[in-house]
């Protein structure tokens, strides 16, 4: 078998090698870098989708049945709004659906935050809390739909408590881990300084966690949007879920991705509004 | 010797493997995705018993639906290749001009499907519905018959609450006392008249002009590539109805027909006869003069009837196209 060598012949560099790299250094500071901000690339992402959709529908690859084009549904969009489809209009369709997602985060707020807090404050509220907490979690609100229907009947009430149902665990456990998470240092510090046991909640804890409990609100609102079809199921004669559900059944594509394009809009309102929060109470979070 | 099978070991292992497939391909029945409904109707005697596997020589999957609108979005979808669906959201999906095609009239629905009243919800006369809850699946058949019913009633639509539930969330609100009648049909109907009465059914509001049928529909591109298997299927269908219509007297409580109708529709024995005679179930012969011009005008005054409630935008200037009287032609010969 052959010897295998390598010879590594030595680099040889320009007398002048310096000057040249400092030289090329000053060029390219000379010359600005044309980037794309983040903002330019999701608007362009959004458009080559828009684009895609369009030539899609456009070049007739799919059945109008199947994907509409971004047209057919820009114009159910405009005749929904001033016509209405299942009798309301688009708007009395939204309002609905803010108004339920809306009544289930309030009172998400007002019971999974103080649970959330108490559990991480006391072992025994967590031994009580935490199973029950962990026991439904996992189970998708459709499961448990029909024992909803059985034990409040077909009111507002149960499409509220689905989607409360569906916000309480996330923002219960995200306010655990904020509670947990606050620096000791700053819990002695004020128990030295004489702070009541609410005194410490109000003024120590409660600031520490309010990061983790924004997180929680974004993430149990994004649930909660996407159990806002399931809910509407139950007798709704009004919501979006309730209008892309009849649309479905009467396979009505445009007003089913409308009703698809609207929630997402509202979410991502709802979303980018919670991040504006986040920034502007909660600057520091995230920074060394 | 030994390195000229070695070289030719991959080009015998492929071999190996293609006669294998096309061995499996070739033993193995080819297979359906059929949708039923919980109906009550002689068919599912022949659907328990496996009449249609063995008629066709296909392996049939048999999958349960509540209603037809889901039935027609999984046909829509193409996994389903035949459904069982009511004329109502057969009509809107012909007029969505789904590629399908009705193969059979199921069922002439009369006493079957039926608008009940709670006891103690304050209603005696029909106009006593009005700023009344009436629950019924959307699309149905009975939905259908319920806003005909109310035309009839001169009662406008508006000036009741009329709600979107499924038949077994129907049961349950009934119990509660949340809602004041249903239109629906078995088991739910059965379940709410125990506590309620009978305003109206299919069979009255046929007369008042608004017939309603279920009906076998398949998918067109299914019927192109198998007419064998939907003639077959036509045929066992069509046997398993004049059996009814021959022998249905001797079909009673505890009979085996009552049982397999049972657990295939989860319908009480007891009111599985009453259930039956709610309803036509045509033969053969009579299938083909139906496909042949009633079912069309039926399709094009329920679409009419639709579009008029705003459930749909247009309706199609025929619904020819989706109407086959062909395979029950075909069944009738063999």
């Amino acid at each position: 078998m052959s010897e295998l060598s390598v010879t590594f012949a030595p680099l040889e560099l320009p007398q002048d090698g310096g000057e040249q790299l400092s030289s090329l250094q000053q060029q390219r500071r000379a010359v600005p870098v044309r980037r794309l901000s983040d903002r330019s690339v999701t608007l362009l992402t959004v458009f080559c989708l828009l684009g895609l959709w369009w030539l899609v529908t456009a070049s007739a690859l799919v059945p109008p049945l199947f994907l509409p084009s971004p047209l057919a549904v820009l114009q159910k969009i405009k005749s929904v709004a001033l016509d209405g489809f299942v009798d309301a209009t688009l708007w009395q369709h939204t309002a609905t659906s803010v108004a339920r997602v809306l009544a289930a985060l309030l009172l998400a707020i007002a019971t999974a935050i103080p649970i959330g807090i108490l559990i991480g404050l006391s072992n025994r509220a967590r031994a009580v809390f935490d199973p029950l907490i962990e026991f439904y979690r996992p189970i998708p609100p459709l499961a448990y739909l029909p024992l909803i229907v059985i034990w409040f009947g077909i009111g507002e009430l149960s499409k509220v408590l689905l989607i409360y149902l569906a916000i309480f665990a996330p923002l219960a456990i995200a306010t655990l881990h904020g509670v947990r998470r606050v620096d000791q240092n700053r819990l002695r510090a004020a128990q030295t300084l004489g702070a009541s046991r609410w005194q410490l909640i109000r003024f120590v804890i409660l600031p520490s966690a309010v990061p983790d409990i924004l997180t929680g609100v974004r993430i149990g609102l994004g649930v909660g949007w996407s159990t806002l079809v399931a809910a509407e199921l139950i007798a709704a004669t009004r919501g979006l879920g309730f209008m892309i559900q009849s649309a479905a059944q009467f396979l009505v594509t445009d007003v089913v991705i409308m009703g698809i394009l609207v929630i997402a809009l509202i979410a991502s309102a709802f979303e980018y509004g919670l991040r504006w929060l986040q920034r502007k109470y909660v600057p520091w979070e995230g920074r060394t | 010797m030994t390195a000229n099978i070695l070289k030719r070991l991959p080009v015998l292992a492929v071999a190996t493997v293609v006669a294998v497939l096309t061995g499996q391909a070739w033993a193995e029945p080819q297979e359906v995705n059929i949708a039923y409904q919980t109906v009550v109707e002689p068919a599912k005697v022949a659907q328990a018993d496996g009449v249609y596997e063995k008629a066709s020589g296909w392996k049939i999957n048999w999958k349960k639906f509540d209603s037809g609108a889901d039935v027609i979005t999984a046909v829509a979808s193409g996994d389903i290749q035949v459904g069982y669906v009511g004329s109502s959201p057969l009509a809107a999906a012909a007029t969505r001009e789904l590629p399908i095609e009705t193969i059979l009239v199921a069922a002439q629905i009369g006493q079957a499907e039926a608008l009940v009243v709670r006891n103690g919800s304050g209603i005696a006369t029909a106009q006593d519905l009005i700023g009344k809850k009436i629950a019924v699946p959307f699309v149905s058949t009975t939905h259908y018959s319920l806003l005909a019913a109310l035309k009839h009633w001169g009662i406008p639509a508006s000036k009741v609450q009329i709600l979107n539930l499924r038949p077994q969330e129907i049961a349950a609100a009934w119990q509660r006392g949340d809602i004041d009648a249903a239109y629906v049909w078995d088991p739910a109907l059965g379940k709410v008249k125990e506590s309620g009465k009978v305003l109206t059914n299919s069979a009255e509001v046929a007369k008042w002009g608004a017939p309603t049928f279920d009906a076998w529909i398949v998918r067109k591109d299914f019927a192109q590539q198998h007419p064998d298997f939907v003639t077959a299927f036509v045929k066992v269908t069509g046997k398993a109805y004049a059996d009814y219509r021959a022998h249905g007297a001797e079909w009673k409580a505890g009979s085996p027909q009552f049982e397999k109708i049972s657990r295939l529709t989860a319908a009480k024995q007891s009111d599985i006869a009453e259930l039956l005679a709610g309803s036509g179930f045509p033969t053969l012969t009579e299938q083909q003069q139906l496909l042949s011009g009633p079912t069309v005008k039926a399709l094009a005054a329920t679409s009419s009837f639709l579009q008029e409630q705003k459930k749909v935008e247009r309706v199609l200037p025929d619904y020819q196209p989706y109407v086959n009287p062909a395979f029950a032609k075909q069944a009738a010969l063999q």
